[in-house]
């Protein structure tokens, strides 16, 4: 080190490193900056229909890219350098990570995309079709028809996500409080448990906005005689909560009907609709409310969010490391909408102007989807809509595979209605601008997805099993205008998706409903006016591990179907050495499809639920209350059964103490708790976990609060993980070992107070002298340094022994409890002697009696 | 009918309209007027055709108002005489070897597709013994054919299906050979000579060899020679059994045990030797000339040697005769298709030789031969005349059959007394619809249908130009519609379909036929296929499957892009096995069979593309055959063409009719003077002359291969001077008039040389492997056979620059763009997704910015 000069300090090589951007910088400030701000300056003077028109006329001149035939090893080359241009700016993107940029590169491949589809689109529909007899020719239309179908959905998702639009809330305290809006709070309930309803009143309740001007309805559509009891039990909550019951006693329309009869009941400027199991947060109003004084805003839709497992995740094991099925709609899709201001009323977490739900007649009652329907005819009046993405519901989604299948069921016969009865693309009657009408069409053909993905899956089936060919000369070539494709479609919706859809989830989902999908869309399609509303079951717990043959039935038959298909391929090899190149890709299409099969089977297969209460990872400060002591400790996660908290130190706790939570507001909810285990974290922090202890209605109504309402921002709101390809794909790939493997509850410390005091064990008229090291208010732990004569006796029998445990006070403590192990210690060090440890629990029975003097004794000791 | 009618006119009404007729010169002037200018306006001009009805009365009443000669009282007979020994096969007869190795094989490819080589023609053969026998029986209507019967010998290697041998493998086997018997024969008598080799294998007692004809057995000779010792039969065929098409059956019937042959034995064979031949006497029918049997006997399709046509030369030759000319000539090409004809030209009627049909073009002041000749209407001061002795008008065309030689030499006039009635006269033998009205051995012509030019890409026989069409829509070889077609057996020969490309169609990919088969029960299911080729290359079959069969099923085959040419041919061929396999020499497979329907369809992807210049294009006819009707062609000879400029001239005339199908002809024939302006920019130009007397010399003056003065000739930078020169000049280059026309220079330094070119365009081998832009042609011997791989040296060279010739629409030229330079295609799909991007990012903006 001595001929060594001084190192430069970092300050100085920094500026050069600065001003030498690699070539990589170089071109996404060509692509992001300048390219753009070309255009800008060169079209100035054009108006947005001349730019629609030059938009269209570059589509029609690049017809002959998309026409040109070429070689197969021209057309590998090219696949390869468009592939190469997706990754790049993938790239890119991800080392830039801001917004505007994610933005242009975003639409920048959306194009590349676009024009690389067409010419895929061309090439199948050119020289692909086969129409060979009719079994193929009939076989073509109809995978060549699901195909169509993916591309025009991935075009409407294209123009969907052109734009993301940011809303900020607008803030009502500088509105005068004379001015601010009447709003109504709604929540419809049908049958469910009222301890649900009981909940989201309660975060009604304090939603924080001014009290004269908030109310809180509970519409309750039960059938006055079949649940007669639940509504009794409904209004005696309401009046002590103090919210209104609004009944009716017929059930025309449903939650539809049941909010139309309370707008004629009720007296507000804006109505909050919540769902019975969407427990609102504190500054819902505050947040959307604002939006009401452009007076063209009909409603303001919030995200949906729930905070337990859906079967996916649950019983997929994903440990909520993937984001949920409808974390694409709410934080992309609608606010893709909302730029065209086309995003949808969802039902529920949404703020809606009265005035104008009744100029449409109420929510709409002709489909089972009357949310979007109401939308839909808002937006047809001219009304303007607003999404704001943060979540301020907390709801609960289905537990069970069937009733999800049931939910996402009405979703898809609703929006076929309304696609069936409205034709949102093309109805002249109403008036839509055409990216409104692309939005609806591309919302209400969405659920068309399930005979095109069971198609999918079955086509190599066809080829392998039955010898048809739905594809004419399918081998490389085909690999080589599909892959640019795909891989571009997937690195262009990447730049928006990667947050909330990870890679082949979308396949899962769409497998998992296929034929449900399938079969509900058809039947609407054909009779738009069949079917009716039914309730979505929640708040249900899977107790143990069960097949849903049921709702899997026809997937398990396609996995059959395609596992004999990928069994066939070896005699295809030995038989037909000249089909070698259609077989390998037909068995290799067929493999990705059974690993999304399988995994969307697992769906169906229902794992059961550890614990009692859904956990929620809030960080709430917890305060413990010890006998002379408190610790202070956040929520690492907590239920309303009980929590896991970190301390930062490894206290010495009794098992039973006083917790108390605080919420984002400063709610607060005092709590008795048994300390179940502690595990140490690290050096200086310990895990305790602990369960409620009989909490009361009022403690119960304080937690809820807490927990649900006194949020400021939900822990969903950003998801710190992002999607990984491979990773997903590994991930799916090996869902059937995750779901078979038993699951095993957390080893822990059990945690009692450590202590020193002489004690004397009495059994059978002797004494024995022991020290008693760990006391809990139900156990106790000695270990005696001397040989006990009778001690196998004592561990066959378990008998019930006298203890005294002396505390300073010149009277030792007597009490009574239960031999429950024996546990030899080993001779240490030198003494020669065995030394024997026993854990005594003190007797249920004996509970009441005992409690004082075993707390005096953990308080002294 | 016609003539009935002309008896009927009285004496007195002919003077009438005679006199009429002088009395009326502006009606005739009105005619001269009509026939000029309304002849190519079709019969659709409703409103015209009205407004003149008056006028046409008239006119009509004038033409019936020419009077004609009372007809002679008998035709003129032509008396063929036996022919003469060829003068223009001068190759000598090689008496048969004896014992016979079989004859060398004359020609290499038995894929010919035209059957009739040229070089082949028969000699009278003096082996045979000469036979008389008193005519028997004479129709009634040709005078009784006297005198000696002539002996003709037709030998099996003439067939190129024979080639060295013909083989006959398996327990059943048959050969089949076909033959026209002339129109002017009155057979006598005819024989089959059968000489041929078998295994020593076969059982004599279970093995026969049997010659049929037409069906009927001749006869039939045990095959029990020993050690493959060559046999010989001569066998007796009845007159009677010959028709005009024959067909000779060989059918060997061969067995090597007595109880159980197997058929696939290869020792199971018969060899019938090339030197096998048919030997006939007949007598030479006099024929009576008559227009209703034309061509005959001008051209009988059915001859056994090469019909032979001699012109007479005009004086001056002009470019009327040389139209008039080279539109006859072609037609007879079209007439003789693959049949070989053979073309003179003469300068006195005395030249004409026994076996030739002499053609007069011209009006009597040209043709001063034709005071010579017996005439229905007589001539005098070089003007037809009529029955009146009146001169017909000029724009008559006048047809006459004559003879010559003491009637031993047909002949046939076009004349007129003007150049439109001569060329009005050829213009009637031309267009094969009106032909076939033609009646009597004289005709006046008054007016020929205007026949419209077709597209110039309608080409009959060749593809439709519509891209969807029913196989119903192509012709078979038989040049009639294709039907529903059956075959039997199991390996019977596949159904050809000729499948011809325009020559200036370019398949791009997705081309497909979809084929509607159907196949009869009894079918081996594990062996059966069905398959189609292309050229013989397999492009798609399937397995039949139904043991019962199966009807109009159905077979997608994509069509390779690349592999269809101008003379391709779809085979579907049946592959069928019976579900027993055959055994001891039993037949099993006849009851198999095989369809394909005629409502078989074709998709066809094709832009409408050509480079030239190409010389192999030229095997098609293009770009002189489109459209077909020759309309764009022009032929350029020098100012006073000789005879080896004008004999290449009706070769080339000759080469143009056999490649071409249309109603009329419209070629167009010049003096390098007369030559329009208009006619040089707007045609196809072919130009013929030696080197000194080129009519363009631009065509050597250009890039490429250059013929230059003082015999030298230059490619690229070498420049030689080569003596004697006697090789012949194909060169195509793009008309220095017009770039998207050509010029097709047919020349040499000597005349020598002219006489290859010639001879090229004459042999269908030669002709047929014109390639590039220049060809160098020269012959190793005179005369000999386009056959002989050794006989001509052809060199082929490509300078000059192809020019495309494009005219598909501008998708299709963009796209063929992207295809040549195939990097563009990525680069434009990033630069349009930029322009794209650019464009909606802005519209983004706008629409942001109207929603603050």
């Amino acid at each position: 080190m001595a001929n060594s000069s001084p190192p430069l300090p970092p300050t100085q090589s920094l500026p050069g490193a600065r001003t030498r951007r690699s070539p990589l910088d170089k071109l996404t400030d060509w692509l992001v900056n300048k390219v753009p701000s070309w255009f800008d300056r060169a079209l100035q003077s054009l108006n947005r229909r001349q730019l629609w028109i030059l938009a269209l006329l570059l589509l029609s001149l690049s017809l002959p890219l998309v026409t040109t035939p070429l070689k197969v090893w021209q057309q590998g080359a090219i696949a390869a350098f468009l592939i190469l241009i997706g990754w790049l700016i993938v790239r890119i993107e991800q080392q830039r990570n801001d917004t505007q940029t994610s933005e242009y590169l975003h639409l920048f491949l959306v194009w590349l995309s676009t024009v690389t589809t067409a010419r895929y689109l061309y090439y199948r529909t050119a020289y692909t079709l086969n129409f060979d007899g009719w079994l193929n020719g009939f076989f073509c239309v109809l995978l060549y028809g699901a195909e169509l179908y993916a591309i025009i959905t991935l075009f409407l998702a294209y123009f969907q996500t052109l734009k993301i639009k940011e809303r900020q809330p607008i803030d009502l305290s500088t509105i005068p409080s004379d001015r601010l809006f009447k709003v109504d709070v709604y929540i419809p309930t049908y049958n469910e448990d009222v301890e649900i309803v009981r909940k989201t009143a309660l975060g009604a309740l304090a939603i924080d906005y001014p009290a004269d001007k908030k109310r809180v309805y509970i519409l309750d559509d039960g059938r006055a005689e079949k649940y007669k009891a639940r509504r009794e039990s409904l209004r005696k909550m309401c009046e002590e909560l103090g919210c209104t019951l609004l009944t009716r006693d017929n059930n025309d329309h449903a939650k539809a009907g049941n909010i139309n009869t309370a707008f004629k009941r009720t007296d507000g400027d804006l109505v909050l609709i919540l769902d019975c199991d969407h427990i609102p947060a504190r500054p819902i109003l505050q947040t959307t409310v604002g939006f009401f004084y452009d007076p063209k805003v009909a409603f303001v839709q919030t995200p949906h969010w729930f905070y337990n497992p859906d079967p996916f995740e649950r019983n997929l094991l994903t440990r909520g490391k993937v984001p949920v099925g409808n974390e694409l709609f709410y934080k992309v899709l609608q606010k893709g909408n909302d730029f065209w201001n086309a995003a949808f009323f969802c039902g529920s977490a949404a703020v809606i102007r009265k005035d104008y739900a009744l100029q449409i007649g109420g929510i709409a009652t002709e489909t089972v989807t009357e949310d979007c329907h109401t939308a839909f005819r808002l937006h047809s009046l001219g009304y303007k809509s607003v999404y704001y993405d943060q979540i301020m519901v907390a709801g609960l989604a289905p537990e069970k595979f069937s009733s999800y299948i049931g939910q996402q069921v009405r979703w898809a016969r609703g929006m076929a209605q309304i696609l069936r009865l409205e034709n949102p693309l093309l109805n002249r009657k109403l008036n839509l601008t055409i990216p409104q009408r692309i939005c609806y069409f591309s919302a209400t053909s969405h659920f068309f997805f399930g005979f095109p993905r069971l198609m999918y899956a079955i086509a190599p089936t066809l080829f392998l099993l039955f010898g048809i060919n739905p594809i004419r000369g399918l081998g490389l070539e085909t690999l080589a205008y599909a892959l640019p494709h795909i891989l571009l479609s997937m690195y262009a919706n990447f730049i928006t998706y990667k947050n909330v859809r990870f890679s082949f989830w979308n396949e899962i989902y769409e497998f998992a409903m296929s034929f449900y999908a399938g079969a509900v869309t058809f039947m609407a399609l054909i009779n738009p006016r069949m079917g009716s509303f039914n309730v979505t079951d929640k708040g249900l717990s899977v107790t143990k591990r069960d097949f849903d043959w049921e709702s899997a039935r026809p997937l398990v038959f396609v996995a059959v179907l395609v596992v004999l298909s990928i069994l066939s391929v070896p005699f295809w090899l030995i038989l037909r050495p000249e089909d070698k190149e259609a077989v390998l890709v037909n068995m290799l299409w067929g493999i990705f499809n059974l690993v999304l099969i399988v995994a969307a089977i697992l769906v169906a297969f229902e794992q059961p639920q550890l614990r009692r209460a859904h956990r929620l990872n809030r960080k709430l400060t917890a305060v413990i209350y010890g006998p002379d002591q408190t610790w202070k400790g956040k929520t690492e996660d907590v239920s309303e059964s009980g929590a896991r908290i970190i301390l930062d130190s490894w206290p010495n706790l009794p098992d039973e103490i006083e917790l108390e939570l605080v919420g984002d507001y400063g709610a607060r909810a005092f709590l008795k708790a048994r300390v179940v285990r502690g595990v140490p974290l690290n050096d200086a922090q310990t895990i305790l976990v602990v369960d409620f202890l009989n909490p009361t209605q009022s403690e119960l109504d304080s937690l809820a609060i807490v927990l649900y309402s006194d949020v400021r921002e939900w822990y969903s709101q950003h998801r710190p993980e992002v999607d990984d390809p491979l990773d997903s794909l590994r991930f799916i790939a090996t869902s059937l070992t995750r779901s078979f493997r038993e699951t095993e509850p957390l080893q822990g410390q059990k945690i009692r107070k450590q202590i020193q005091a002489p004690a004397q064990l009495y059994w059978e008229g002797h004494f024995y002298t022991a020290t008693a090291t760990e006391m809990g208010v139900r156990s106790l732990r000695l270990e005696f340094s001397e040989p006990i004569a009778e001690l196998e006796a004592i561990q066959r029998e378990q008998p019930v022994v006298g203890v005294l445990l002396e505390d300073g006070h010149p009277l030792p403590k007597r009490l009574l409890a239960i031999v429950r192990t024996v546990e030899p210690l080993g001779t240490p060090g030198n003494t020669g002697m065995a030394r024997t440890a026993i854990e005594l629990s003190f007797p249920e029975q004996l509970q009441e009696r005992q409690e004082n003097r075993i707390k005096q004794l953990l308080a002294t000791l | 009918m016609p003539r009935i009618f002309r008896h009927l006119l009285s004496s007195s009404d002919r003077q009438f309209r005679c006199r009429s007729y002088q009395q009326r010169p502006i009606i005739w002037l009105l005619l001269l007027s009509f026939a000029g200018t309304a002849l190519g306006v079709t019969a659709s001009l409703a409103v015209a055709q009205q407004s003149d009805r008056d006028i046409k009365q008239d006119e009509d009443q004038v033409i019936e108002g020419l009077t004609l000669p009372e007809p002679p009282p008998q035709a003129p007979v032509y008396q063929p005489e036996p022919a003469a020994p060829a003068p223009y096969e001068p190759a000598p007869y090689e008496p048969e070897p004896e014992p016979a190795p079989a004859p060398e094989p004359r020609e290499p490819a038995a894929a010919e597709p035209e059957p009739a080589p040229a070089a082949t023609s028969p000699e009278p053969a003096p082996a045979a013994e000469p036979e008389t026998t008193p005519s028997a029986s004479s129709t009634p209507d040709t005078p009784a054919a006297k005198g000696p019967t002539i002996p003709y010998v037709l030998e099996f290697n003439r067939s190129p299906v024979v080639g060295n041998r013909l083989r006959l493998q398996g327990v059943f086997a048959d050969a089949r050979l076909g033959f026209t018997k002339p129109r002017s024969w009155n057979l006598r008598s005819a024989k089959v000579l059968v000489r041929f080799q078998h295994s020593p294998a076969l059982l004599a007692s279970r093995s026969n060899l049997t010659v049929r004809v037409n069906g009927t057995s001749v006869g039939s000779v045990p095959l029990n020679r020993k050690q493959a010792e060559i046999g010989q039969v001569l066998l007796n065929v009845p007159p009677n059994l010959i028709q005009d098409f024959n067909e000779v059956s060989l059918v060997a019937q061969q067995n090597n045990s007595t109880t159980c042959t197997d058929p696939a034995d290869p020792t199971l064979w018969t060899e019938v030797l090339p030197d096998s031949k048919l030997i006939f006497n007949f007598q030479p029918k006099p024929v009576r000339l008559d227009f209703n049997r034309y061509p005959y006997p001008f051209f009988d399709d059915l001859s056994l040697d090469p019909n032979r046509v001699t012109y007479l030369l005009p004086n001056p030759v002009n470019s009327e005769w040389l139209t008039s000319a080279a539109r006859f000539q072609t037609a007879l090409g079209r007439l003789a298709e693959f049949r070989p004809l053979e073309t003179r030209l003469v300068k006195n009627l005395n030249q004409a030789k026994a076996d030739e049909r002499l053609v007069v073009i011209g009006t009597p002041e040209a043709q001063p031969a034709l005071r010579s000749l017996k005439l229905p209407l007589a001539i005098a001061n070089n003007q037809v005349l009529d029955g009146n002795r009146d001169p017909l008008p000029p724009d008559a065309g006048i047809l006459m059959l004559a003879t010559t030689r003491n009637n031993g030499v047909p002949v046939l006039i076009a004349t007129g007394n003007g150049p439109e009635g001569v060329n009005k006269a050829v213009q009637f033998l031309v267009q094969s619809k009106d032909r076939q009205i033609g009646t009597g051995y004289y005709i006046v012509v008054n007016s020929v249908t205007p026949v419209p030019t077709p597209s110039a890409r309608q080409w009959p026989g060749y593809l439709p130009d519509k891209n969807a069409f029913k196989l119903r829509e192509l012709n078979n070889t038989d040049d009639k519609p294709f039907e529903d077609v059956t075959i039997r057996g199991s390996y019977a020969p596949p159904v050809e379909i000729n499948f011809r490309a325009l020559p200036d169609d370019q398949f791009t990919r997705g081309s497909s036929m979809n084929l509607v088969y159907s196949y009869g029960p009894q079918v081996n299911p594990r062996l059966s296929t069905v398959e189609v080729r292309l050229d013989g290359a397999p492009i798609g079959g399937k397995r039949l499957t139904a043991e019962q069969g199966a009807s109009r099923e159905t077979l997608n085959v994509n069509l390779p892009a690349d592999l269809i040419k101008p003379d391709s041919k779809i085979q579907v061929a049946f592959n069928l096995s019976p579900r027993e396999p055959a055994n001891c020499g039993r037949i099993n497979d006849q009851q198999l069979w095989g369809k394909v329907h005629a409502d078989t369809s074709f998709k066809l992807k094709r832009q409408n593309v050509v480079q030239i210049p190409d010389l192999k294009l030229l095997s098609t006819g293009y770009p002189f055959t489109a459209p077909q009707d020759l309309s764009t062609t022009a032929i350029v000879l020098p100012e006073t063409p000789s005879l080896t400029d004008l004999s290449t001239f009706l070769e080339f005339s000759e080469r143009l009719g056999r490649l071409s199908q249309a109603d009329t002809v419209k070629v167009e024939a010049y003096t390098q003077d007369a030559l329009p302006t208009e006619v040089k920019e707007r045609q196809n130009l072919v130009a013929i002359g030696v080197r000194s007397q080129f009519p363009f010399p631009e065509a050597f003056e250009r890039s490429g291969f250059v013929l230059k003065d003082l015999f030298s000739r230059k490619w690229n930078q070498s420049q030689i001077q080569a003596l004697p020169d006697s090789e012949g000049v194909i060169k195509e280059v793009i008309s220095p008039w017009n770039s998207n026309r050509v010029l097709l220079a047919l020349s040499a330094q000597t005349e020598a040389g002219l006489q290859q070119v010639q001879n090229v365009l004459n042999q269908d081998p030669l002709f047929f492997q014109l390639n590039g832009d220049t060809v160098l042609i020269s012959a190793n011997q005179p005369g000999a056979s386009g056959y002989d791989p050794d006989a001509y040296n052809l060199e082929f060279l490509q300078q000059s620059p192809q020019r495309r010739l494009d005219n598909s629409n501008l998708l299709s030229k963009v796209s063929r763009f992207l295809q040549d330079n195939w990097f563009v295609l990525p680069t434009g799909i990033v630069v349009f997704a930029l322009g794209l991007y650019g464009v909606t990012q802005l519209y983004l903006k706008r629409v942001e910015k109207q929603d603050k």
